[in-house]
């Protein structure tokens, strides 16, 4: 009996202290104030467009490194680093980025880094090709 | 009673003799101020009767932002281009539809397929609307001006909205309908979208979720590292070596070009005036030329339109500028309205430098003076410019400009554009710059590093 009482007891102390930690993290992650802005939707897993490009915005600390690597998958199904773009976020506390999409996925990965702190979010945009478009522009349904 | 009809014809005859006799005395003795003719008022019914009979004119945008319902934009620069005379067809046809206000949310309009006015100065709704025959102004009281005018057209239904936005961005008024140009802007920002440059792009800042500027703002970016572009030259609009380049190269802008007297002075400055107008061309590439004829005004009350209208013909009708231009501000002052324009070249702006607004005492490149609806003085920076075969980079982002500005005291809420352009240092080639404005101040960033 007095076992069940100690975890039922630790049980209700671990789950209050839940959301502690879970702030805890939280303030680590943003602990050099790194988030990104403008997303089309964050319920969603992936983006889909027909865009050639997409830009990634944000907001993190003066000083933070900012590096985004836009990846495509080949042939063999492997990822593949297409572009890559480094820049450090000065007073504004903004960075921003147009990167160039291939069709097909593309995972975009934006790591943050200040002093020895790192972040990092990442966006799937898969880039239909243009016909696709045209085609259902005219109302053709395709099978 | 066939001597009755002749004396009928005598009459006749005699009393256009005698019209013309008083005309031609009047334009020879009172030296072309015909409005001391008595049938000037009678010609002047007419004239105005005639004005307001003639096609809407409204002020220009400066540049015009065509999205293709993604996340970046195409810009061009000027009023003069298809997406700018299909807004304003469409703005044309719904401007007698019911005004509504409505809060405004610019991510949620510019997902669409849109086209966006943008002017660089705030526009007094009352003032602009009357260029369409509208009476709307009056149902507008709570948008006193705007800065942009987001048309969102729907090609299959012919459906339309116009917003006309206020300065802050947070209202609009909103006219709604059916208009035949629908589709052909859809088409055009079809057309625009799949054209433009792959190396530039344009974001808007509210949609990128960058709102801390004073509102939306489309700013340039690079989908490169660095950013590839062409260097402009500039080669003067006049070739003046002697009296005789000057007379025949500015005859356009004398109504009596026969009787045009030139001097040159020893700073190599040319005048030449004849009875109603003088023209200066100094060595440094500045044309000035003022009007005095006061028979050319109109009796017509001048309105931002129609003083606009009467700068935008004059302009069109100098054969000497050969580089496109556009409206960049307008002022009010004791001599009139103040049309202030600068070029554009390659789809980017040229700017006159620091130093070369203080030699030539002008911040834009253009500035007309309308005064009772006629053009009374014209400035410009008499040069053409074109692209040259060098090339230069830019590898500092808008983001890199504006950390600039704010180091210099600039506050980010303040920030109402951030221009990428050309900028006239007047040497061989003009490259490229960051501008970074305010209301009252501009701060210019370098592009490389």
């Amino acid at each position: 009996m007095k076992k069940i009482r100690v975890i039922i007891v630790s049980a209700v102390v671990f789950c209050m202290s839940l959301p502690c930690f879970s702030a805890l993290a939280f303030a680590s992650e943003n602990s050099m104030g790194f988030g990104l802005t403008g997303k089309a939707d964050s319920a969603e897993e992936s983006e889909v467009t027909f865009d050639s490009t997409k830009t990634i915005s944000g907001t993190a600390d003066e000083g933070t490194g900012i590096t985004i690597r836009v990846y495509t998958k080949n042939s063999a199904g492997k990822y593949r680093e297409r572009y890559s773009y480094d820049f450090n976020v000065g007073l504004s506390g903004l960075f921003s980025q147009t990167v160039a999409l291939n069709i097909g996925e593309n995972v975009i990965c934006v790591d943050a880094e200040k002093n020895g702190d790192l972040a990092e979010e990442k966006l799937t945009v898969k880039r239909k090709a243009d016909d696709i478009k045209d085609e259902l522009e005219r109302g053709i349904y395709l099978p | 009673m066939e001597r009755r009809r002749i004396s009928v014809l005598r009459s006749i005859v005699v009393f256009v003799l005698m019209a013309a006799a008083v005309i031609q005395t009047g334009m020879l003795w009172l030296n072309g101020n015909q409005s001391h003719n008595i049938f000037y008022y009678v010609s002047g019914i007419f004239k105005n009767a005639a004005d307001s009979s003639g096609s809407p004119v409204t002020v220009s945008p400066g540049k015009v932002a065509v999205g293709n319902a993604g996340s970046t934009f195409a810009i061009i620069y000027g009023g003069d281009n298809d997406a700018a005379k299909y807004s304003e067809s469409i703005i044309s046809e719904l401007a007698k539809k019911e005004a509504k206000s409505v809060d405004f949310d610019w991510t949620k309009v510019l997902k669409y397929r849109c086209a966006v006015l943008a002017f660089d100065f705030p526009v007094p709704t009352g003032e602009y609307m009357p260029g369409f025959f509208s009476e709307n102004e009056n149902e507008m009281p709570e948008l006193k001006s705007f800065k942009n005018i987001v048309v969102v057209p729907s090609g299959e239904s012919q459906d339309a909205e116009v917003y006309f936005v206020s300065p802050q961005g947070s209202k609009a008024v909103l006219l709604k309908g059916q208009s035949q140009y629908a589709d052909k802007l859809v088409s055009e920002v079809e057309k625009v979208s799949e054209n433009a440059p792959d190396s530039i792009k344009y974001i808007s800042t509210a949609q990128s979720g960058l709102n801390i500027f004073s509102s939306n703002i489309f700013v340039a970016q690079w989908t490169q590292n660095q950013l590839q572009y062409g260097t402009v030259t500039k080669t003067p609009a006049f070739s003046c070596q002697n009296e005789n380049d000057f007379r025949t190269e500015t005859g356009q802008y004398f109504k009596n070009y026969p009787a045009v007297r030139v001097s040159v002075d020893s700073n190599n400055t040319y005048t030449g005036s004849d009875n109603t107008t003088v023209l200066k061309y100094y060595s440094d590439g500045v044309l000035e030329y003022f009007n005095y004829d006061d028979s050319s005004n109109s009796k017509a009350a001048q309105t931002l339109s129609s003083a606009y209208s009467a700068c935008d013909s004059f302009l069109k009708s100098d054969s000497s500028i050969k580089t496109g231009y556009y409206l960049s501000d307008v002022n009010i002052t004791g001599d009139g309205l103040t049309f202030l324009f600068d070029y554009y070249i390659n789809n980017l702006p040229v700017i006159l430098s620091e130093g070369l607004s203080v030699r030539t005492d002008m911040t834009h490149a253009m500035e007309v003076v309308v005064k009772d609806n006629t053009v009374k003085k014209f400035k410009r920076y008499a040069y053409n410019y074109s692209v040259g075969t060098d090339n230069s980079y830019a590898d500092r982002d808008f983001l890199s400009a504006m950390n600039d500005a704010m180091a210099g005291g600039i506050s980010a809420n303040l920030i109402n554009d951030i221009v990428f352009g050309y900028s006239d240092e007047n040497s061989e080639y003009a490259k490229c710059i960051w501008l970074v404005k305010t209301d009252d101040s501009v701060y210019r960033a370098k592009t490389a590093e």
